[in-house]
């Protein structure tokens, strides 16, 4: 998953910004430079709020600060409102757009010392599916979505400063590893199970111890929907002519390099591969659409195989005996036997043809419902059992065939790529700036044409809750009306609470396990001194040790950048381990390491962003010209702060 | 005789579960008889079996085609170890396998809520190639 | 409906755990049933489990 852009209205510094993190090249990388103070640290807050409703990464500048934009709180009258928000576009890794809105009302006070009142804040998720269908997530449904981008309580190893890289292996490193493999192990419904057992044995122990407020609040959530509804009007209205712009100047630079002869080709060229690419995505999407059948009707099956072979085994037993088919019927001799007499002829039965009714009862144990029953099952049974033994050859045909069209797409894009490179490597500026701008347009007429389809969408719904609530409103107008057992108890409690606590150790340290598998492996491959290490160990006690290719334990003296850089495989392990391979945001990477490592640390970077994205947030002086050196080139987005002349915006150039 | 039911029932609770899984790409564009195929065949794996506690109808037992009859009858076997008796009583082998669906459908939806997009259907793969490898079919 | 739903890895650990007491097994399993429900009176709840609980094993 990747972030694909970070609009910031009206949050802060931010009065209008947007942050398109475009991918270019292989390196997922964006850097971003903060000239003052605030400004990358609130990227970071920016980014925690409007996930999770918190900015935990706060300055002392910034907390005497509202969060609605000075300038923005300026220009609104007294008693006026204005809103604060901030959208995160992402991409999921199977290419599913969503956004992530979160929007608080202000209402402005003018006057010394009077600050904006809060009128409310509102979150929503939207998705888009593979047919372009959007769907609305609000409240708790909206705070799952963000809980399978990046959990809550995991945030911290996604969203972090980089501080905490140099100080997570030097105080309470025990805790600290605990605390993060506690938090992915997912056990907290076993936890609160331990907590609520453990207060029971404590408790056990010390007993041996408005005229209508409906219709008003029907009002301010119409009133609400339908300045909500005006809002998104106004903002349709600015992508639409964002739209339009966009749309003029892709063909302003079409135009501009049609008249170029060699360009024109590589152009054609370049329209042959857009579209195959179209297609092979096309088929490869099918493709996964049969996996998933396939994953789905087995995963119905699977389970049964042992359970259908024993029934088979059961019913073909009963044909070999001739038990099956049945050709005398039990319950019809049961009738007999009970009622004693013939049902053929209507005679009294004599005790030796009752004693021969019974013996042959004996025999046929079947009723006649169990034996149709279980003859008519053997077919279908037979056919799950084939179809289950068949799993590995179907599921591995649509696996060979995803894997040659992403093969094939791969190809695709390096080909285009090479196309870009020979389009920007043009001598001539201005066919490069052409071909640059073009790029950045159609980026742009993409997304604004993705805001306009979501925010239509979403004003349906609005317009749908507004009637609804109209309705509403008129019919509330219209109607206005418990010692021996108690030792027992307590034993018994305590057994379970160990019982309780060793499943929970038992999770964890299976986790344990993992990530220091992982931690030790990417430590190593992003290291840049081979040779000198040996192993990486985080014992039961969650005591990570670093040991030195003469064998002894080495982490208290090793060099800040290489303490990071462990600290940095470790959170990279722990995505891993978690399953969320999401993005990872660090303010100031490398303030603490010297001037003789960032090279090392900037290429550890360079090589986490081939499949992760990583944005950095640098102050200019961390940026220095070693780190300069490095990541200008291989990066996919540069980007600095400026302040504006009135001191209260800040806006971010792409460099 | 009673007379023989005409539709299988979900736990009231679950009918949010039921919908949640259409916005995941595996079940998407399958019936409801197919979720509780499934979640049954999760709730059987896992050897969660709740009772109902409130029921709401969920699917019409026409619906089932005599593969799905066969799997909820080898489920009926299994759980009464293999007492045929249960055959003739379709009423009680629904039962079993609406108290396994409603196991299972808790686990998947545990499932789908801890892993990242994209992530359920790799788990359900990796499952699928673990279960079938253990089963050493030649 | 509570936000806690069945877990498949800790309904594994514990059915494969093998040096523990059935009945301490049987009651946890019963205690996460239980959660899964989001009982707002859990103390009561988890009193009748555990009272039922040993008097099935005083019956055995």
């Amino acid at each position: 998953m990747r972030i694909d852009s970070l609009t910031m209205n009206n949050y802060r510094q931010f009065k209008n910004v947007d942050i398109n993190f475009n991918l270019a090249g292989e390196n997922d990388l964006h850097v971003v430079i903060g000239k003052n103070g605030t400004c990358k640290t609130n990227i970071l807050n920016a980014i925690n709020w409007c996930l999770y409703g918190d900015e935990p990464h706060f300055s002392k500048e910034s907390q005497r600060l509202p969060i609605l934009n000075v300038e923005a709180i300026n220009n609104t009258n007294d008693g006026h409102y204005c809103s604060v928000n901030v959208m995160v576009y992402i991409k999921t890794n199977q290419g599913k757009y969503m956004s992530f809105e979160r929007k608080a009302k202000y209402k402005i006070q003018k006057g010394d010392g009077k600050q904006p009142i809060h009128q409310g804040t509102e979150f929503q998720v939207e998705a888009t599916d593979d047919d372009n269908n959007t769907k609305l997530f609000s409240d708790e449904k909206a705070d799952k979505q963000v809980e399978r981008f990046v959990p809550k309580k995991i945030r911290e190893f996604f969203f972090f400063d980089g501080e905490r890289l140099d100080h997570y292996f030097k105080e309470a490193t025990a805790q600290n590893m605990r605390h993060a493999i506690f938090n992915i192990s997912q056990i907290d419904l076993i936890e609160r199970i331990e907590k609520r057992m453990v207060i029971l044995s404590k408790e056990l122990r010390s007993e041996a111890g408005k005229q209508n407020p409906a219709i008003e609040k029907t009002r301010e959530s119409l009133e609400n929907y339908e300045n909500n509804a005006e809002e998104l009007v106004k903002r349709i209205e600015e992508s639409t002519k964002q739209i339009g712009i966009a749309k003029e100047k892709v063909k302003e630079c079409e135009d501009n390099l049609k008249g170029m002869p060699d360009v024109e080709k590589l152009e054609s060229e370049r329209k042959k591969y857009l579209n195959d690419r179209d297609q092979k995505k096309d088929n490869l999407k099918e493709k996964f659409k049969q996996k998933n059948s396939i994953l789905f009707d087995y995963g119905k099956i699977i389970n049964f195989w042992r359970p259908i072979n024993q029934v088979i085994e059961i019913i073909e037993d009963k044909i070999s005996k001739k038990e099956l088919p049945p050709n005398i019927d039990a319950d019809l001799l049961n009738k007999i036997y009970n009622s004693r007499i013939c049902t053929v002829c209507g005679t009294k039965l004599s005790e030796d043809a009752l004693q021969n009714i019974a013996d042959l009862l004996k025999t046929f144990k079947l009723s006649k419902l169990i034996s149709i029953e279980l003859l008519t099952s053997l077919s279908p049974l037979k056919a799950l059992k084939d179809k289950i033994e068949g799993f590995k050859i179907d599921i591995e045909k649509v696996k060979r065939d995803i894997i040659q069209y992403e093969k094939d797409l791969a190809e695709i894009d390096k080909k285009l790529s090479n196309i870009d490179k020979m389009l920007s490597g043009y001598d001539e500026n201005k066919i490069k700036q052409n071909h640059i701008d073009r790029k950045k347009w159609e980026l742009i007429l993409e997304i604004e044409q993705q805001k306009v389809g979501s925010f239509k969408l979403q004003l349906l719904a609005f317009k749908k809750k507004i009637e609804e609530l109209k309705k509403e409103l008129e019919r509330e107008i219209g109607r206005e009306e418990r010692l021996k057992e108690l030792r027992k108890k307590i034993e018994f409690c305590q057994k379970a609470v160990i019982f309780v606590e060793k499943i929970k150790d038992q999770i964890m340290d299976q986790t344990r396990k993992k990530i220091e598998l992982r931690t030790k492996e990417i430590f190593f491959e992003l290291l840049w001194k081979k040779g000198t290490f040996k192993d990486v160990e985080i014992s039961d006690s969650y005591d990570l040790t670093l040991i030195h290719a003469l064998g002894y334990p080495c982490l208290g003296s090793v060099s800040a950048a290489e303490r990071e850089l462990l600290a940095l495989s470790f959170t990279l392990a722990l995505h891993e381990v978690s399953g969320f391979n999401s993005p990872i945001l660090i303010d100031t990477p490398v303030a603490r390491i010297d001037e003789e490592h960032r090279e090392n640390f900037g290429n550890a970077f360079i090589r986490v962003s081939k499949n992760k994205q990583t944005i950095l947030l640098f102050n200019p002086a961390e940026y220095s010209q070693e780190i300069s050196n490095i990541l200008d080139d291989n990066c996919s987005c540069r980007f600095a702060s400026k302040l504006m002349t009135n001191e209260f915006e800040t806006t971010l150039e792409v460099l | 005789m009673a007379k023989d039911r005409d539709r299988l029932f979900m736990d009231k609770d679950d009918r949010k579960l039921y919908e949640k899984l259409e916005d995941e790409d595996l079940f998407k564009n399958k019936s409801r008889k197919e979720h509780f195929l499934y979640a049954m065949a999760i709730g059987f794996k896992c050897n969660v079996r709740l009772p109902l506690e409130s029921r709401d109808g969920l699917f019409r037992t026409t619906d089932l085609r005599p593969e799905d009859e066969s799997l909820i009858k080898t489920l009926a076997l299994i759980s009464t170890e293999n007492n045929l008796e249960i055959l003739s009583n379709k009423d009680e082998m629904y039962t079993i396998a609406e108290e396994y669906a409603h196991g299972g459908i808790r686990l998947i939806i545990d499932r789908i809520d801890s892993t990242p997009f994209g992530a359920y259907e790799l788990h359900c793969e990796k499952d699928l190639f673990d279960t079938f490898n253990a089963l050493n079919i030649e | 409906m509570s936000g806690a739903q069945l877990n498949e890895e800790i309904m594994k650990t514990i059915r494969d755990s093998s040096d523990t007491d059935k009945a301490v097994k049987d009651f946890v399993i019963a205690l996460i049933y239980e959660e899964i429900k989001d009982p707002s009176k859990w103390t009561e709840i988890y009193k009748k489990k555990i009272d039922s609980f040993i008097n099935a094993m005083e019956d055995k």
